[in-house]
């Protein structure tokens, strides 16, 4: 950030890079060999509070640091290689700061620190996102967010005077109001993540370049919902009324983002519509049943990033042709792009099998995405790459396959989780040769037609609903209370009051003071009475 | 004892010579005006540096007053003036210090700077008096005396409906001036010249006596407040004057009346009190859920600030009412980083203001040519919402969490109140970034001078180390 000048930006990138891929490469080596380190560093302590930031490294934190970190370090890369990005420095050096406090989240068991790392990463984010439509979306979602953090929080440290992550634990077993800190907490984390309701910050990413979007969808506040996520599912667990609400909020998450992957035109809205997908399996396979933790998911995540990436590349070979509805027939100029495409699927449906193979449970939401996954891929192939064309002229002579910068690392990462997972079974074949079959058949040709309505393209349901619901009532209730209260009320009655009576009691004075022998006595006489009057009262 | 002797008084009497120095600057414009202001910041620094000095003598472990001076002014009747400190009105004092420096900095494009400086010093002087009073007598001196330097700022400085906030003004605090005479008079006949104010909660009283004094009390000290219906005088002047030492000095007022309850709340709850403090929550969460909806809905910015104010007094009056020391330091801590918040963010407001003002420009987006403004508005403002850049975020947290444990609705609508009038705050922001409601064809406004950039980064800084540590200068 310091080096903001565009001629050193390139170079600020790629240092930043490099020592991201270092400190990725230390990490990495440290969770293999086992090495776990405590480092405790203690803020403040007050009378009955203590702030301390915790550094201490466990298997279980290296497991759910890892996804993220691999995706900072793919983010960065993204970032130094994109063209489209005009402020690489300053947007690398953001990115590593986030890292940073993501780190600080995962490992910490205070909850002020993780009240503060997750506003912290809040705050990075709204210097990321660039433009102001998804900015003011972006403030307002994070804010009640944080709001409702800090609430749940304090009412924890008010029942167990400790800021501690068992705290927490604790009061949602046998707390006075463990519910209303459930529920709290599940807002807080639907609004950061995107959930179905909440859905439309993520959605408001659209405005921003393809690379922005990922990151902030995978690296800022997603990811430490994910992460306050893994810590906090106990208290779900906990909760009766958590566990249904999660189950309600990630299942209908999973079906409006498998119906946005179809329906939508544009590609950042099919991309934003697959992460809603993806966290709504997160949440319902996760959220009541802390032992999964995101370690197993780790793949996943990683896999999903990738998509989106290739999302990108897709793009960015149509020369920056956003909508579907205007490709096609390109699968004998784009051989390596549908390459890439194809292995990234089997290399996700691979990571699915093993997952449903090895889970004790959450089977059903398993199976959901991979029926989602199975249904989306194809439709996506064969819209993109098959059928008629309906490329703009110029698109279609600029067709170009990625450059070796983008499916180098593509092909090595895909081919790394391949042969990691060791996962080969009949159902991973029955399910490519499903695909396959669904590519040729194509049996969601009709749901193209859905491109052309705009009033379901343009639609922006939540947010007029949420502007009916809530903004507008505020809007005039507050309006009503100025003009009744501060305006006829205090201005108009009070201090209109005094002030007549002011007047009024001028007027009287003035009359003790006329020169008119007449009024003079008669004043004098109400004078005497007054005290006449007094004297006989008191004593 | 002989040093903390000069100390307590050395800093009242400070910024009042400084006033006597202004006052006889010279009559030539622009030279006059450069004295006096550097006669304030001068006069302004050596008070800090004086207030850090006193830090170092207070036994911050200790509750109750310290460094207690005692001056024998009258024999016949009896008074004694004595001054005395305590960790909490030593770090407002400070505070208050820090935000009347920025609103030096405020005003220096001003043309009649003199008056401003004048009787702000004066204020300052009175205000530092008032926090540092122990005894009845000269508690309501200082609290009376310090409306005449605003009285007569308003006067100087107040737009075409001056005359009407002045009205309020008056209106109100005569009001509570009044009713705190009286109470002064029977406290003094009950005592006999013994006005200590650590005296009046433990004092025996007959029912009728209670009475009147916990009612003279309340309104005299909400009359300050920012509560419905004494709110009025505030949000009047606020929003009929744009001078940001004005403004910073009209909200300074508000917390006189929050320390008034902290020093006269009565230790034991008998019926009456506990009457007067339930009546006194209820008005106070409606006044807080009222202004913070009206301050969400009004599209003028000097309301936002003042919705926000008000939230924050109220918020604070609701945990002073729990008496307890604990939360009585933590509100301390808060206010320290509030009183700067507000007076940062009223500077470049008011920046903003003239500079639109002199071109010709709509508010939309005028933040997006001034990047030092811009990062300073941005910074103040998530220090505001009560992000972790102060130390507002903890503070804040343990005050909501000592309401919370008294009475959980009452918390949550401190939480509602206050996510309305960040949400407020937030609102007014992005309306200054907006980029795309910018009109190209205006001229864009300049960005603030280096120098001020990098006073303000220092304040920024303090206000960075405050959010580790409330008390970091005494470890340096």
């Amino acid at each position: 950030m310091i080096f903001s000048r565009e001629r050193y930006s390139r170079f600020v990138s790629l240092l930043l890079l490099a020592l991201g891929g270092v400190l990725w490469f230390n990490f990495y080596e440290n969770w293999q060999f086992g090495t776990s380190h405590t480092s405790i560093f203690r803020i403040f302590e007050y009378e009955k509070l203590s702030l301390e930031i915790n550094l201490s490294s466990t298997a279980l934190i290296y497991g759910v640091v890892f996804p993220f970190l691999c995706m900072g370090i793919l983010s960065l890369y993204n970032t130094l290689t994109s063209v489209q990005e005009e402020q690489r420095g300053r947007l690398s050096g953001l990115l590593m700061l986030d890292l940073a406090f993501l780190v600080l989240l995962a490992c910490s068991t205070n909850l002020l620190i993780i009240l503060a790392c997750s506003s912290l990463m809040g705050v990075i984010g709204l210097f990321i996102v660039n433009k102001f439509e998804s900015k003011k979306t972006y403030i307002f979602y994070n804010l009640t967010s944080d709001m409702a953090l800090f609430t749940a929080f304090s009412i924890v440290y008010t029942a167990r005077q400790s800021v501690d992550l068992s705290a927490l634990n604790q009061y949602a077993a046998g707390g006075s109001a463990p519910q209303l800190v459930g529920v709290l907490i599940l807002l807080s984390l639907s609004l950061k993540a995107g959930l179905f309701l909440f859905h439309n910050q993520i959605f408001s990413y659209r405005h921003l370049s393809f690379n922005r979007m990922i990151l902030l969808n995978y690296c800022v506040v997603p990811a430490a919902s994910l992460i306050l996520l893994t810590k906090m599912s106990h208290v779900f667990a906990t909760l009766e009324v958590c566990r249904w609400l999660i189950y309600g909020l990630a299942g209908l998450s999973m079906l409006y983002g498998f119906l946005g992957a179809l329906v939508y035109d544009n590609m950042k809205e099919k991309a934003l519509s697959l992460n809603v997908l993806l966290w709504g399996f997160i949440y319902g396979y996760t959220g009541t049943n802390p032992q999964v933790s995101l370690e197993g998911l780790s793949g996943l995540l990683v896999l999903f990033y990738m998509f989106n990436w290739w999302l990108q590349l897709v793009v960015r070979s149509f020369s920056d042709e956003i909508y579907i509805s205007k490709m096609g027939g390109s699968w004998q100029r784009l051989p390596l792009l549908q390459l890439m495409g194809g292995l990234l699927s089997v290399v996700l449906l691979q990571q699915l099998s093993a997952l449903s193979e090895t889970a004790t449970s959450g089977q059903v939401w398993i199976w959901t995405l991979s029926g989602s996954i199975l249904i989306i891929v194809p439709y996506l192939f064969a819209q993109i790459f098959y059928g008629d064309n309906h490329c703009d002229e110029r698109v279609w002579a600029f067709l170009k396959n990625p450059g070796i910068l983008s499916w180098l690392p593509f092909f090595s990462i895909c081919l790394i989780m391949l042969s990691k997972c060791e996962y080969y079974s009949w159902s991973l074949g029955a399910a490519v040769l499903f695909m396959v079959v669904l590519l040729w058949l194509n049996p969601l040709r009709f749901v193209a037609e859905i491109y052309e309505k705009d009033e379901i393209q343009l639609a922006e349901f939540f947010e007029r609903a949420y502007e009916y619901i809530i903004v507008a009532p505020l809007n005039i209730l507050g309006r009503i209370l100025w003009l009744t209260v501060d305006f006829l009320l205090i201005e108009r009655t009070i201090v209109n009051s005094f002030s007549h009576l002011t007047e009024f009691l001028i007027r009287i004075s003035k009359k003790i003071h006329t020169p008119r022998p007449l009024e003079y006595i008669a004043m004098t006489i109400a004078g005497l009475l007054i005290l006449f009057f007094f004297m006989q009262v008191k004593p | 004892m002989i040093e903390s002797l000069s100390l307590l008084s050395v800093i009242i009497l400070l910024p009042f010579l400084g006033m006597l120095f202004a006052l006889s600057s010279k009559s030539d414009e622009s030279l006059g005006n450069r004295n006096a202001f550097n006669v304030a910041v001068f006069t302004v620094c050596a008070n800090l540096v004086l207030i850090l000095r006193i830090f170092y003598n207070l036994d911050i472990s200790k509750n109750g007053l310290q460094l207690v001076e005692r001056f024998n002014w009258l024999e016949n009747p009896k008074i004694d003036i004595i001054l005395g400190a305590d960790v909490f009105s030593v770090i407002i004092i400070m505070a208050v210090h820090l935000a009347f420096i920025i609103g030096l900095y405020g005003i220096k494009r001003q043309s009649r700077q003199k008056p401003l400086v004048v009787f702000g010093l004066l204020f300052l002087s009175l205000v530092t008096g008032f926090f540092l009073a122990a005894d009845i007598f000269s508690f309501y001196i200082f609290f009376e005396a310090m409306l005449f330097p605003l009285f007569m700022l308003i006067g100087i400085y107040g737009n075409i409906r001056r005359d009407g906030a002045i009205y309020r003004f008056f209106l109100y605090n005569f009001l509570g001036a009044a009713v705190l005479f009286l109470a002064v008079i029977i406290l003094y006949n009950l005592q006999e010249g013994q006005l200590e104010i650590s005296h009046f909660s433990s004092m025996k009283m007959n029912e009728k006596i209670e009475y009147f004094m916990l009612t003279s009390i309340f309104i005299s000290f909400l009359s300050r407040i920012p509560i419905w219906p004494f709110h009025y005088w505030i949000s009047s002047i606020s929003s009929n004057i744009r001078n940001p030492l004005v403004f910073i000095i009209t909200n300074i007022l508000p917390l006189t009346g929050i320390y008034g309850f902290m020093r006269f709340l009565p230790d034991g709850m008998d019926m009456l009190s506990i009457f007067y403090i339930s009546a006194l929550e209820i008005i106070a969460v409606i006044t807080m859920v009222f202004i913070a909806l009206i301050g969400f809905t009004n599209r003028d910015a000097q309301y936002k600030f003042f919705s926000y104010i008000t939230v924050y007094y109220i918020m604070y009056l609701l945990a002073l009412l729990n008496h307890d020391a604990f939360t009585e330091i933590n509100i301390a801590f808060s206010c320290f980083s509030y009183l700067i918040v507000i007076a940062a963010l009223e500077f470049l407001s008011d920046y903003l203001y003239f500079e639109q003002e002199e071109k010709g420009l709509n508010p939309d987006g005028i933040l997006c040519s001034v990047p030092r403004i811009s990062f300073a508005y941005s910074f103040f403002i998530l220090a505001a919402v009560g992000l972790p850049v102060s130390s507002l975020f903890v503070n804040n947290f343990l005050i909501v969490s000592n309401l919370m444990s008294k009475n959980l609705n009452i918390g949550l609508l401190v939480v509602v109140s206050l996510t309305l009038v960040s949400g407020a705050l937030l609102k007014n922001l992005y309306r200054l970034k907006d980029r795309e409601r910018l009109n190209p064809d205006k001229p864009c406004i300049i960005d603030i001078k280096r120098k001020t950039y990098g006073f303000l980064i220092v304040i920024m800084l303090i206000l960075l180390m405050s959010s580790f540590k409330p008390l970091w200068f005494l470890e340096m």
